[in-house]
């Protein structure tokens, strides 16, 4: 009781050193904190740079253990086995001798977070090996296939944290093998932000800004909200969304005094095919970004005679 | 800047590139010298797919705005003449020019605002809401209830208009030459302007009331033109319009501004009934409700009620200059006096489109049901013009682009329309009216995936996947049977094994479905492009698609037609059962583009396999390249055959080789003819060699043994050039 209690503290403190530039709601906040202390595994899901790695270090950051964190970019791993159980080498001098990865070092560690980043992309012997790993009731990571090889136990507190990309549009992605998937207990997703999200987000970023620079990031922030509305629709016409990451570069680009159009033709543009004439989403894109362009000194057509007071001649005045 | 150039940068915004303005506006920017019905200049399905491109453009600027997918349709014959139904929008096929067009957008825009911000259910009752005391004035001056109503509802829409358009010009600072060019051409026409400065409408009548509100944003209002006009700008208070958030809110300023008007028509009426008493007051000196209120009163049985807008206009003027019983001749020698007939007449037209515009009407530029359907299939199968042959040399004659009509979906529905768009269909009716196809076609496919089976056997080489163990590695799992070299202090003792397997892989197969192809050419083409969809559906990882081109001849000159492409089978999004089911019913039809097709199709290819796939183009053709098209620019007739066509087709060979891709070109001659594969002075195969290289292969595409022979070299040799 008192324990959960404890917890129950600790947790409310926690909300309180959620970092201002982390946009989360409490609520998934909460919960991360609570899983980590609980040693219990995250798997953080979500579209590409939407801010799944920054949490997991936010995370390390408020709970004080950052030293403790440990990545391991499963996606980049080319020898699984090397990577994550270690080498054998011999030495004529010393014999045959084994190099354990720092992934054994990591789960040695006693409250350690490790960062199993890009899982999506690994290997499925990457997967093989982390199986037993993950699972609760095992958490062990055996260094070779025969029965006696030696067999390095998770210490307590050890939490893992793993991010994946799911979707159609990430090719070189797999689909994640359910067995690794249940091995996760807490799933948190990770959606875009919206637009008054990422508007607070650059307000924390970029404290300091001219007014016509407050308004470029603000239209910024408008054209990643649509492409994110938009994509999530049933005949959406574009494929992908501009990432929070990408809208925080494109804000620095503002910053460095580039216009919007400069923005959108050097990191928008690109992302979006521009075959297929009318149906193509660069068109789409074109057209959307124009919405925050304004076009030249048009005045506002909608004129309020009361602030126009000079007198207007009648032609062909008529003697009434 | 003028209008002009304020329009022409808005739209150049996202058509600065060429290829969209070739995309879009080659059809729009024709200049409409004459005047054209939409049914005479749209017969064309070519025509069709640049209408079908705008409207496509017309749609993204109204989903951008609202940020819904509200449809946007073109109006047909019969529709209601309404831009809005509370759902979708609805736009007028006349979009001749680049400002026809910008103008239907800034119109789409404000039609789709209103689906977004007004409360249609409140507007269609609102005429049950209408004040007492409105209903009372109506009553008391004999006007027609329903002219009350219809200008109650009118003065409400300009108070809504207004609202919605303050809403677009702030929420999108892009969208505003649009909404310039939409203005410029309902609100602030010279022939408006002329008539806010003119004498016209300055007579307290509803007519004038509608007029001078109507136009009150116009920079030439004049609020002294009209008692209580200044009163009504007051209250309207344009600056702060977005205070009205709701349709209730504006309607309730709609009965304060009709309030203002009849306080001021009633003060008016006492005020004319006293002159008359003092001077001349007609017959009778009895106040006769036209004086006022012109022709919006209850005619009477001898009258007849006024029909256009420029007779109303005649009227008007009539009124002003104080001769109301003269009949319609002498007013027009009125109005010669003082604006002339032709200003007049401009003036009335204005005002009619501005009627138009506040009640939401569209022009009468419609679509006939034989284009809907031609619409409907260019839109429902993603058809599209992609720009090839760019700077093409033929002879003296330089063509600057060939649009290719790209059909990106191939469905049942196309296939068996009828219809000019797809040209590549044959079918027949048995006694019961069952659509049938050609026996001999379907016999050709039915035999074609009895021949795949056996051929996705012998292709089976790409599911094989073969470890590779090497030995001898410094580090890895120790190979027991170098451990003895430990001893000898030897540190290579440890062996790895790796998996080599092929990778995904894209083919692509294209067919020449040219007239030359006819007969046993295509049945035996059937059979083979058949075979080997069937025979790769069953090896693993190959993505497979199949396009057919030809020429469609569908144009107002007699040789202009276009390079065709139709996308007929994609494994990742078709059952193979489409093939078995579709397939029969193509028949081979018009010329051989070949360059120009692959153009075209290289670049579907590029979208369609990412860049880690390996990419195979299969062709299947009879090597004639053959097509006459006609060069607007230069109002000529180019031929792309012989020497120019087959060194275009090199070209394009060249470049689909270049991108990565791995190429096989099977040649299709009449079966038996041997003499014409063997004869190496034949200029058929002569042409075909220095079109394809290497890549030309001289088989029996009807053999197994040939097609598996050459598949598997095919797969082989990326294989080679991988290691």
């Amino acid at each position: 009781m008192n324990k959960t209690s404890d917890i129950s503290e600790i947790l409310d403190e926690g909300i309180k050193t959620k970092p201002k530039e982390l946009i989360i709601s409490d609520l998934k906040w909460k919960y991360l904190i609570r899983s980590v202390l609980k040693a219990k595994n995250i798997l953080l899901v979500g579209p590409s740079r939407c801010g799944k790695t920054m949490t997991v270090n936010a995370v390390a950051k408020a709970l004080d253990r950052m030293d403790k964190l440990f990545t391991f970019n499963i996606g980049s791993t080319q020898d699984a086995r090397a990577t994550l159980i270690g080498n054998t080498t011999f030495k004529k001098d010393s014999g045959t001798v084994f190099h354990p990865s720092a992934f054994v070092k990591a789960i040695k560690t006693p409250g350690a977070i490790i960062l199993l980043d890009e899982l999506t992309r690994g290997h499925h012997d990457a997967w093989n090996i982390l199986v037993p790993v993950l699972d609760t009731t095992q958490r062990y990571l055996r260094l070779d296939e025969q029965e006696d090889s030696a067999v390095i136990k998770v210490e307590e507190g050890v939490c893992f944290m793993a991010t994946a990309n799911i979707g159609s549009e990430y090719t070189a992605t797999k689909v994640l093998d359910k067995a690794i998937s249940f091995r996760f207990a807490t799933k948190v997703e990770m959606e875009p932000l919206d637009k008054k999200e990422l508007k607070n987000l650059l307000n924390i970023l970029f404290p300091t800004v001219t007014p016509s620079q407050k308004t470029s990031m603000g239209n910024l922030c408008e054209i990643a909200d649509h492409t994110r509305i938009q994509v999530h629709q049933d005949d959406s016409q574009i494929s992908t969304i501009i990432p929070t990451g990408q809208v925080v570069e494109m804000a620095e680009l503002v910053m460095d005094g580039f216009s919007l159009a400069e923005i959108a033709e050097m990191a928008i543009y690109p992302d979006y095919p521009d075959e297929g004439g009318a149906e193509s989403e660069r068109l789409y894109m074109k057209q959307l970004v124009q919405k925050y362009i304004p076009s030249g000194n048009i005045k506002n057509p909608i004129n309020d005679p009361l602030k126009n007071q000079a007198p207007i001649p009648i032609k062909n005045t008529v003697d009434f | 800047m003028s209008v002009d150039d304020n329009i022409s940068i808005t739209s150049d915004f996202w058509l600065d590139t060429e290829k969209y303005d070739d995309y879009i506006f080659k059809y729009i920017d024709k200049p409409s010298t004459k005047s054209v019905k939409a049914d005479e200049d749209l017969k064309f399905s070519v025509d069709l797919i640049y209408l079908s491109s705008a409207r496509k453009a017309i749609s993204n600027f109204v989903s951008i705005l609202t940020n819904k997918r509200i449809p946007v349709y073109f109006r047909e014959n019969g529709n209601p003449s309404m831009a809005i139904d509370g759902k979708s929008v609805y736009i007028s096929t006349k979009i001749l020019k680049k400002s026809d067009f910008d103008v239907a957008v800034g119109l789409s825009l404000h039609e789709g605002s209103h689906i977004l911000k007004t409360d249609f259910d409140m507007a269609k009752v609102m005429w049950a809401s209408i004040p007492t005391w409105i209903w009372d004035f109506a009553d008391k001056h004999k006007i027609r209830r329903s002219t009350i109503e219809k200008f109650v509802l009118w003065i409400w829409n300009i108070i809504e208009d207004r609202y919605i358009d303050n809403y677009i010009f702030n929420s999108a600072p892009g969208y505003r030459g649009y909404y310039k060019a939409l203005y410029d051409t309902y609100f602030n026409s010279k022939f408006i302007d002329d008539g806010l400065k003119g004498p016209l409408y300055r007579y307290p009548s509803l007519k004038s009331y509608k007029f001078r509100i109507t136009n009150i944003t116009n920079e030439l209002t004049d609020l002294d033109a009209l008692p209580g006009l200044r009163e009504i700008a007051e209250i309207i208070d344009l600056s702060n319009i977005d205070r009205l958030q709701t349709t209730g809110d504006r309607i309730k300023l709609t009965y304060k501004v009709i309030e203002i008007i009849f306080k001021h028509l009633e003060k008016e009426q006492l005020k004319d009934l006293d002159d008359k008493k003092g001077g001349d007051c007609g017959k009778n000196n009895v106040f006769n409700p036209r004086d006022l209120l012109e022709d919006d009163v209850e005619p009477s049985k001898e009258e007849e009620p006024s029909k256009s807008e420029s007779e109303m206009v005649v009227k008007e003027i009539a009124g002003l200059i104080g001769k109301k019983n003269v009949n319609i001749e002498q007013e027009n020698k009125d109005i010669v006096e003082n604006i002339g007939p032709e200003e007049s007449k401009d003036l009335s037209k204005a005002i009619e489109r501005q009627k138009e515009f506040i009640y939401g009407q569209i022009e009468k530029f419609t679509l006939t049901p034989k284009q809907k359907q031609i619409l409907d299939l260019i839109e429902k199968h993603g058809i599209v013009l992609v720009k090839v042959g760019e700077n093409l040399l033929a002879g003296n004659n330089v063509c600057t682009s060939v649009d290719c009509i790209v059909v990106n979906k191939m469905s049942r529905e196309l296939v068996l329309s009828g219809s000019d768009v797809f040209p590549l269909s044959s079918f027949w009716k048995d006694e019961h009216g069952n659509i049938k196809p050609n026996i001999e076609s379907e016999k050709a496919v039915l035999e074609g995936i009895s021949l795949g089976k056996s051929l996705g056997r012998k292709l089976r080489i790409r599911n094989e996947v073969n470890p590779v163990k090497s030995i001898r590695k410094r580090s890895g799992k120790i190979y027991k049977r170098r451990l003895f070299a430990a001893g000898m202090n030897e540190e290579d003792i440890f062996e790895l094994t790796s998996i080599l397997k092929y990778n995904k892989a894209s083919l692509h197969i294209t067919v020449d479905a040219s007239t030359s192809m006819v007969g046993k050419k295509w049945y035996q083409t059937l059979k083979s492009c058949v075979a080997i969809c069937k025979a790769t559906s069953i090896v693993s990882d190959i993505h497979v698609t199949v396009s057919f081109r030809t020429t469609q001849s569908s144009s107002k000159h007699s040789f202009q037609s276009l390079p065709y492409v139709v996308m007929a089978y994609d494994s990742k999004k078709d059952k193979f059962s489409k093939i078995r089911n579709l397939f029969p019913y193509l028949n081979p039809n018009g010329n051989t583009p070949e360059g120009l097709a692959f153009e075209a199709i290289m670049k579907l290819f590029e979208n369609t396999s990412p860049d880690e796939e390996e990419r195979y183009f299969l062709n299947l053709s009879d090597g004639e390249p053959y097509f006459r098209f006609h060069i607007e620019e230069t109002n000529m007739d180019m031929n792309y055959t012989g020497e120019i066509a087959v060194k275009h087709t090199k070209e394009q060979v060249d470049k689909i080789r270049r991108s990565g891709a791995m190429i096989m070109s099977y040649f299709i001659n009449n079966a038996g003819d041997v003499s014409l594969v063997s004869e190496e002075k034949n200029s058929l195969s002569k042409d075909f060699h220095k079109m394809y290289g290497k890549d030309a292969k001289f088989i029996d595409v009807e053999s197994i043994s040939d097609l598996a022979h050459t598949m598997n070299g095919l797969f082989l040799k990326s294989e080679e050039k991988r290691s």
